[in-house]
C-alpha cells in the first residue's frame, strides 16, 4: 500500500475570510466530492449564522446536546435576543464541554477537521472554533491474540492511541513517563508517541529513537511496521532489531529497563527499542512464574531453538555425508526407512519444510472454520500417504515435524522468523558439504550477529561483548529479590565495545 | 559495489553447484559392512569377506530369508580384494559402521600385520574395531553361521564381548598399543564355531585369547580360564571366578576374586632374569559344597590356602606355557624389567623371547576370603 505524493494539496488562499458564504464555497470546493463531510450551517437570524463542519462519524455529537449549547441556541433564538453572534461567549459556552482553541489559517482547519475536530465559523469573525471532539467508533481492550499467557493480565492493546496510552499510564504511575507525540505521514497524519522513562532510559538513546522517528518520511502509516522499517539499524538482516508487543505489561517493563518504546495510533503493536538477539526467549510469563520453572523452561527454548534452526541439516549432512557418526541400530533403522525413496536427502528435506512452511500458512490465513481441514489434509497427506507411497521417508516427517514443533516454541513470533528463514540455507550447504558446511554457516550467521546492534546496543549482548552483570536475565531468570536492576546495557556503564 | 555484493554470494552459490566434487552419497546408495573377515587361500593371496546389511530385510524383520548379504573378493592385497568385491557390489562399500573384523586362523597363522596396515591406513574404516582370530576355521565359514537373536551375526559378538564386561571396539587399538611395550606380544580375542550335534545347529562362541609373537603370527590359543588368569597380571581385569578343591575336607568351592592386584619384581642376575608375581585379591565364597562351618576361622583359613594354592599353581601353569609353548611374553615382564633394570635391559631386548622362555618365574597368591555368605555349613548336610 505504497503512496506517493502525486498531489499535494492546494489551498486557494491562506487564512479564511470574515464573510461565512464565501468560507463555505471555499471550504465545500476543497471537500468536493467527499461524502462524509458535513456542513450544517444555522441561521438563528439575519446577522446571526454559523457553519460548523465536521467528518460524519469521527465526531462526538453529544457536544450538539451540552445544555451550554442548547442554551446558547435557545437565546438566540429568542425574540428580542441580541442579533449579532457574541464570539468570545460561544467560545466560552464550548471550552466548557470540549478543548477549544481559535484558528483562522485555512490549511490548519482543514486537517483540524480530517483529524476529527469540529470546525465552527461565525459570520463576520475571520477566525475559526475548533473543538476537539473525537468520539469515533473502536474496539474496546480484549485479550491479547497473538501473545497469549496462563498467568498475567489479560490486557491488550487497541487500535486507539490514546487508550493505549492509558493502559500504559495506568502501570506507571510517575510523571517521569514522558509520552512524546510526533506525527507521522504526510497523507495519513498518524499520532505516534514515543514513551520513556526520564531518568532510566539514556538520554542519547531517547534522542536517538526521537531523530530516527521524525526522520522517518512516509506518505502513510498504517501499522507500527512501517516505522519500524524505517528506524531498524539494518534492514537487510533477516533478524528483527526491534519487538514488537500489543502486551501493555510487556511494554511497561521495558519501560522500567530503559527501553523507548513507540506507540502508533491505529494499531496495537507497539514498538520496543533497543533490543538483543535474547529477547526472543523471554516470555512475558517467566517473570510471573517463579524463577525455577522459569529457567527451565528459558533453556527448554534454547535447545528448542538450536533443534529448530540445525535439526534437518544436521539429519541431512550425517545421512549424507556421516554415517559413521550414527549408532550402527540407528542407522540400520534409518537405512531400512529411506529405502526405496527416490529422492535424495536434501531434496527431500527441502520438499517437505517447503510443505511446512506452505500449511502453515495456509493455517494462518484460512477462516478458523476451515483451518481444520487444511490439519487434516495436511497430517493425512504428508504424514501417512508421502510416506506409504514412498515419496519421503518416515524419519524425514519426524525430522520436520519435531522441527515445526520446536519452531513453534519461541516466544516472540518476529524472532522466530529468522530461523524460519536461515533453515534454509542451512539445508542446502549441509547438501553441499556436510557437517563442514553447517559449520561455515553457522559461522556466517554468528559474524553477521555479532555485527548487528539494535540502537546501539551490540545484538548478541550482554553474552557477547561479555558483560557478567547481566547474564541473570539471559542465561536464567534470577529471583527478583536478588536481581540488580539492569540497566547497566543502557544506562550508565559502557557497553563494553 | 551493488553488483559486487551480489556478484560474490552468487558466484560462490554457482561454484558449489559446479565443482561436482561433493561427497554426498545418499544412503540407497551405500552398502553398510558391519564384519569383515580375512582368509588365506593356498595360492597365498588373501580372501576378503564381507558381512553386509540388506536393508529392507532387517527392519521389517520375520521371515526365513537372511537381513545380510556375505560377499567375498580375492586378491594379492587388501586393496586388490575390495575391488574385486566392489565389482560384484550394486552399492558402495561404506565401512564406517565396522566393528569386528575376523582372521582366519591359517591368515593368523601367516601373520596379520600386513592386513592391519591397510585397516589402520585407509580412512574409510574405523580405529575403533575388534578383531577377532577364527579358532580352527575359516572367517568364510565363521560370517555364514546365522545367529537368531540379532539382525547382523556381526552385532552378536560385540555384545556378546560386553556382556561378559569386556570394552567392545578396542582390540585393534590394543594391538597397536602393545606394539610399543617393551618386548610384548599382542593378544587378540579368539572365536570358534560350536556345531551342536543334539540341537542339529551351528553357533558361535567366544574361545578365549588368540597369542599373536612380536611379528603378529600366531603362536596359540589360551582358554577362557587361561585368558583371565593372563588379565590378573597385565592388571586388565577387576573380577576373575576360581573353583578350589578344598584339601581338608573333601569338595570343591567355588569364589569370585575381587579387587585384583598384582606386583611384578624382576632381578636380571648375569643375563638371567627371574621374575617373582605377587598377587593379591580378596575373594567372596559363592558356592561351598565341603560339610563343614566356614565360621570357624581356623576353616577359613585353610579355604584360604588351598585357594592360593590353586592359583598359584594355575597361574604358574598359565605362564609356564607362555614361556615353552608361544615363546612369547603376553604379561609385560619384558616392560617391567626395562622400567626396574633399564641397564639389563638394552642388553635382554634383541633376544627377549628366548630371555623370557629361560627366565625363572615365581608366583605367590595372598588372596583373602572377604565373605561367606549367610550361612556356615551349607544347609542340607547338618
Amino acid at each position: 500500500m505504497l503512496t506517493t505524493s502525486r498531489n499535494a494539496v492546494t489551498y486557494p488562499r491562506e487564512s479564511i475570510s470574515a464573510e461565512l458564504d464565501e468560507n463555505e464555497a471555499m471550504l465545500r470546493q476543497l471537500f468536493a466530492d467527499c461524502y462524509d463531510i458535513v456542513f450544517q450551517r444555522v441561521e438563528l437570524s439575519e446577522a446571526c449564522a454559523i457553519l460548523m463542519v465536521y467528518v460524519d462519524g469521527l465526531v462526538d455529537k453529544s457536544v450538539f446536546q451540552s445544555p451550554l449549547f442548547q442554551s446558547w441556541v435557545l437565546e438566540k433564538t429568542s425574540p428580542g435576543a441580541k442579533q449579532a453572534v457574541d464570539f468570545p461567549l460561544l467560545k466560552e459556552h464550548f471550552a466548557v464541554v470540549r478543548p477549544i482553541r481559535t484558528e483562522s489559517s485555512l490549511q490548519e482547519i482543514t486537517e483540524s477537521v480530517l483529524g476529527a475536530d469540529l470546525a465552527v465559523f461565525v459570520q463576520g469573525e475571520s477566525e475559526a472554533l475548533l473543538l476537539e471532539t473525537c468520539g469515533w467508533e473502536h474496539r474496546g481492550v480484549e485479550e491479547p491474540a497473538s501473545e497469549v499467557s496462563i498467568r498475567g493480565p489479560r490486557e491488550s492493546f487497541t487500535e486507539t492511541l490514546q487508550t493505549n496510552t492509558s493502559l500504559v499510564r495506568r502501570r506507571i504511575q510517575t510523571p517521569h513517563l514522558k509520552l512524546q507525540s510526533v506525527v507521522l505521514g504526510k497523507h495519513s497524519k498518524t499520532n505516534v508517541v514515543i514513551a520513556y522513562i526520564e531518568g532510566q532510559a539514556r538520554a542519547d538513546l531517547v534522542e536517538l529513537v526521537k531523530q530516527r522517528v521524525t526522520d522517518a518520511s512516509m506518505e502513510l502509516v498504517l501499522e507500527s511496521g512501517y516505522i519500524e522499517e524505517f528506524i531498524e539499524d539494518k534492514t537487510y538482516s533477516p533478524f528483527p532489531q526491534i519487538m514488537n508487543t500489543e502486551r501493555p505489561d510487556i511494554v511497561a517493563a521495558n519501560l522500567m529497563e530503559g527501553k523507548v518504546a513507540i506507540l502508533t495510533d491505529g494499531t496495537p503493536q507497539v514498538l520496543i527499542v533497543p533490543i538483543t538477539f535474547w529477547s526472543a526467549f523471554q516470555a512475558v510469563e517467566d517473570y510471573y512464574e517463579r524463577f525455577l520453572y522459569a529457567t527451565l523452561i528459558r533453556w527448554t527454548r534454547f535447545i528448542l531453538f538450536t533443534v529448530s534452526l540445525y535439526l534437518p541439516s544436521l539429519y541431512v549432512a550425517v545421512t549424507t555425508f556421516h554415517p559413521q557418526l550414527l549408532p550402527t541400530n540407528f542407522l540400520l533403522n534409518i537405512t531400512s526407512a529411506r529405502e526405496g525413496v527416490p529422492f535424495p536427502g536434501v531434496i527431500e528435506a527441502l520438499m517437505m519444510e517447503f510443505l511446512f512452511e506452505g500449511l502453515r500458512e495456509a493455517g494462518v490465513r484460512l477462516p478458523k472454520a476451515v483451518g481444520s481441514a487444511v490439519s487434516i489434509v495436511g497430517a493425512l497427506v504428508i504424514g501417512e500417504a508421502a510416506v506409504k507411497a514412498g515419496i519421503v521417508s518416515s524419519p524425514m516427517v519426524i525430522i520436520v515435524s519435531i522441527t515445526g514443533i520446536a519452531s513453534f516454541a519461541i516466544p516472540r513470533y518476529n524472532m522466530s522468523i529468522p530461523f524460519r528463514i536461515l533453515r534454509f540455507p542451512l539445508l542446502i550447504v549441509s547438501g553441499a558439504l556436510g557437517l563442514f558446511g553447517i559449520a561455515m554457516g553457522t559461522l556466517i550467521i554468528l559474524i553477521h550477529m555479532a555485527r548487528l546492534e539494535s540502537f546501539g546496543v551490540p545484538f548478541l549482548s550482554p553474552i557477547a561483548p561479555f558483560q557478567p552483570g547481566q547474564i541473570k536475565d539471559v542465561l536464567m531468570r534470577a529471583p527478583r529479590r536478588n536481581k540488580k536492576m539492569r540497566k547497566a546495557i543502557l544506562n550508565g556503564k559502557p557497553a563494553g565495545r | 559495489m551493488r553488483r559486487k555484493r551480489i556478484g560474490l554470494p552468487a558466484t560462490l552459490l554457482i561454484l558449489l553447484a559446479l565443482t561436482g566434487c561433493w561427497d554426498r552419497r545418499e544412503l540407497n546408495d551405500r552398502l553398510f559392512e558391519l564384519g569383515s573377515g580375512v582368509d588365506r587361500l593356498g595360492d597365498g593371496s588373501i580372501q576378503v569377506v564381507g558381512q553386509f546389511m540388506i536393508p529392507a530385510k532387517s527392519g521389517e524383520g520375520g521371515g526365513d530369508q537372511r537381513s545380510y548379504l556375505v560377499e567375498t573378493g580375492t586378491g594379492k592385497t587388501v586393496s586388490d580384494c575390495l575391488l574385486d568385491m566392489q565389482l560384484k557390489l550394486s552399492r558402495r562399500i561404506t565401512r564406517g559402521h565396522r566393528n569386528n573384523i575376523y582372521f582366519g586362523e591359517e591368515m593368523a597363522k601367516a601373520g596379520i600385520a600386513d592386513v592391519v596396515d591397510s585397516v589402520t591406513r585407509d580412512p574409510d574404516s574405523r580405529l575403533k574395531s575388534d578383531i577377532w582370530i577364527v579358532k580352527g576355521g575359516t572367517a568364510l565359514d565363521f560370517m555364514q553361521v546365522s545367529y537368531p537373536l540379532e539382525n547382523m551375526p556381526a552385532i552378536a559378538l560385540s555384545k556378546i564381548r560386553h556382556i561378559i564386561g569386556k570394552t567392545t571396539g578396542n582390540s585393534l587399538l590394543e594391538v597397536m598399543i602393545e606394539e610399543n611395550v617393551a618386548g610384548s606380544g599382542p593378544t587378540l580375542p579368539a572365536v570358534e564355531i560350536v556345531r551342536d550335534e543334539k540341537l542339529h545347529k551351528k553357533t558361535l562362541q567366544i574361545y578365549g585369547r588368540a597369542i599373536l609373537d612380536r611379528d603378529q603370527r600366531l603362536a596359540g590359543y589360551y582358554d577362557r580360564m587361561e585368558s583371565v588368569y593372563r588379565l590378573w597380571i597385565t592388571g586388565e581385569t577387576d573380577r576373575i571366578p576360581i573353583a578350589a578343591n578344598a584339601r581338608g575336607a573333601q569338595g570343591l568351592f567355588n569364589t569370585e576374586v575381587t579387587r585384583l592386584r598384582a606386583k611384578i619384581r624382576t632381578t636380571v642376575q648375569s643375563g638371567r632374569v627371574e621374575i617373582d608375581v605377587d598377587l593379591k585379591g580378596s575373594g567372596v565364597i559363592l558356592e561351598s559344597l565341603p560339610d563343614v562351618d566356614l565360621r570357624d576361622p581356623a576353616v577359613l583359613r585353610g579355604f584360604e590356602a588351598d585357594l592360593n594354592r590353586r592359583v598359584e599353581q594355575d597361574e604358574a601353569a598359565v605362564i609356564r606355557k607362555a614361556q615353552k609353548q608361544f615363546k612369547v611374553d603376553v604379561f609385560h615382564f619384558g616392560q617391567a624389567v626395562e622400567r626396574q633394570h633399564p641397564d639389563a635391559w638394552t642388553r635382554l631386548e634383541p633376544h627377549w623371547a628366548q630371555a623370557f622362555s629361560d627366565a625363572e618365574i615365581t608366583v605367590h597368591s595372598h588372596v583373602k576370603i572377604k565373605r561367606i555368605g549367610l550361612q556356615g555349613p551349607p544347609p542340607n548336610k547338618r
